[in-house]
């Protein structure tokens, strides 16, 4: 069985590679077809040129870095917030329906059209941006939480009942654990989108960041650098994902519902 | 344990329904009695009302001098085992962590007959295994009094057969009260030393077999008469 699962995943890999040669292929035929000026459209080898560039003066790094700990911060707080509204939904039934409306009224208010009001209220320092991610983070993080604190099974919560636990106890003990497979989904969301606002934010207002990076090199016409930008960006937001996708994995075989994601 | 004039209704698509009806049961504090009954005639709303699951709409459940039924430990249908915890930790679950012992945990263990399986998750082990965590996790919180609630019903003959008798083997070294409930007569007779037939919200006949002792052959003249007999009470009461 084991065996059977690795070769498949063995298999997986060669075709992700294969789809990944075919784009290339395609990519060098377009720009080597004289359709597009090497401008708009740079040959893979340019931008591979770009990236090495990038990579030996240590730039790239550098704003992988800045973003990283951008989307790192508030991500942190939007979880932080996440779980104490989650806590909040569960413990206390009626403080939903106090804050529930408003909630409502920010999932459907897209961050990014925060941005002029965060920037005359709070500069374009880096507050503003960890506000978007925070913005963008919450609800994907909130909604699966409160998902799974209220889908803790009844049978189980009885078992605390038996046992005579508090409240509290139960919380710890038995919702918690319960929901952790909907906490990890949500984060792995959470950390998605956490990613596309901090793009978006950067490209706005910033003097650093992978955001930053993208917006600089399109006005300096390096559409190669603004590739390297997307293909940095869209490594790390898989790397992200992988790790969820692995820690899912764990938890769900730890116990016994198969792997997730 | 004593129990007296307990009622509880429920509300069913607006019509009020009245499960217990003032029922009065005494149960030793040691001994297994066995209330034996159809589907839906009350059983399981009895011993969640006794596990404090459940609130009654009128009566009493008292333990000895108390006005409170004490500790008690319930072993549901499904083993209800939490399934992100090790095997040894879903044993530990309703103890206190100052009051958690090594050695009462081998002990239970060795009891429930799963040495080696200390470390593994409840989804790699089987139904029978599933319920003898269950048990051990409620004689650890040591409780005054046991309550079963169909525990192997969901079980194959073969693995019912032997989760009886470890029942009778445990229950003779540790002793405690067990309220057993059922809807397998030859159940009630394997394990029972006082059956009690609940029909129409409240207990009606008990049989006492206190005198016939354990392992007991279902095949012999004794427990086939008393078979008999049951099967005519419980007829009667259908009618």
């Amino acid at each position: 069985m084991a065996e059977k699962e690795k070769s498949g995943g063995i298999r997986r890999g060669w075709k992700t590679i294969w789809g990944m040669v075919i784009l290339l292929i395609v990519w060098q035929m377009a720009a080597g077809s004289g359709i597009w000026s090497a401008y708009v459209l740079p040959p893979p080898a340019k931008v591979a040129r770009a990236l090495t560039k990038l990579v030996e003066s240590g730039v790239l790094f550098c704003h992988i870095l800045v973003s990283g700990r951008r989307v790192l911060t508030g991500f942190s707080i939007a979880f932080a917030l996440a779980m104490a509204g989650g806590i909040l939904a569960t413990q206390v039934h009626t403080a939903e329906e106090y804050y529930g409306g408003l909630l409502e009224f920010m999932r459907n208010v897209p961050p990014i059209s925060l941005i002029a009001l965060l920037i005359l209220w709070f500069g374009i320092g880096e507050i503003s941006k960890i506000i978007i991610i925070v913005l963008a983070s919450f609800f994907p993080m909130y909604l699966n939480i409160r998902k799974g604190f209220f889908s803790a099974s009844i049978r189980l919560l009885e078992v605390g009942d038996v046992f005579r636990l508090t409240r509290w106890q139960k919380f710890c003990r038995i919702v918690l654990p319960s929901a952790v497979p909907d906490i990890l989904v949500g984060m792995r969301i959470g950390l998605g989108y956490s990613w596309r606002a901090i793009i978006g934010a950067e490209m706005i207002a910033a003097s650093n960041g992978l955001g930053y990076l993208i917006l600089d090199a399109q006005q300096m016409s390096r559409s190669d650098k603004v590739i390297v930008g997307i293909l940095t960006i869209g490594t790390v937001g898989i790397l992200c994902d992988k790790i969820f996708s692995l820690l899912i994995g764990r938890v769900a075989g730890v116990r016994g519902a198969g792997g997730v994601g | 344990m004593r129990i007296r004039g307990l009622r509880k209704n429920y509300q069913v698509s607006g019509r009020c329904l009245e499960v217990l009806k003032g029922l009065d049961l005494d149960l030793a504090d040691e001994g297994i009695t066995v209330v034996l009954g159809r589907s839906g005639c009350g059983k399981t709303t009895l011993l969640r009302l006794i596990a404090g699951l459940e609130t009654a709409d009128w009566g009493e459940i008292a333990g000895g001098e108390m006005t409170d039924p004490g500790k008690i430990g319930v072993i549901f249908q499904e083993p209800r085992l939490m399934p992100w915890l090790t095997v040894e930790k879903n044993i530990l679950f309703g103890v206190k962590k100052k009051r958690q012992d090594r050695e009462a945990l081998s002990y239970l263990l060795a009891l429930t007959g799963l040495i080696g399986f200390e470390k593994a998750r409840p989804f790699q082990l089987s139904g029978g295994m599933q319920q003898r965590v269950a048990l051990a996790r409620a004689l650890a919180y040591e409780p005054d009094f046991l309550l079963m609630d169909e525990p192997f019903a969901a079980l194959d003959y073969f693995t019912r057969t032997q989760m009886q008798q470890e029942l009778l083997r445990i229950h003779q070294k540790e002793n405690k009260g067990i309220l057993f409930v059922t809807h397998s007569i030859e159940e009630a007779l394997t394990l029972g030393t006082k059956i009690v037939i609940l029909e129409n919200g409240i207990c009606g006949k008990s049989y006492d077999l206190g005198d016939v002792a354990f392992p007991r052959d279902l095949l012999s003249e004794e427990m086939l008469s008393r078979k008999r007999e049951l099967i005519l009470r419980i007829e009667e009461y259908c009618q």
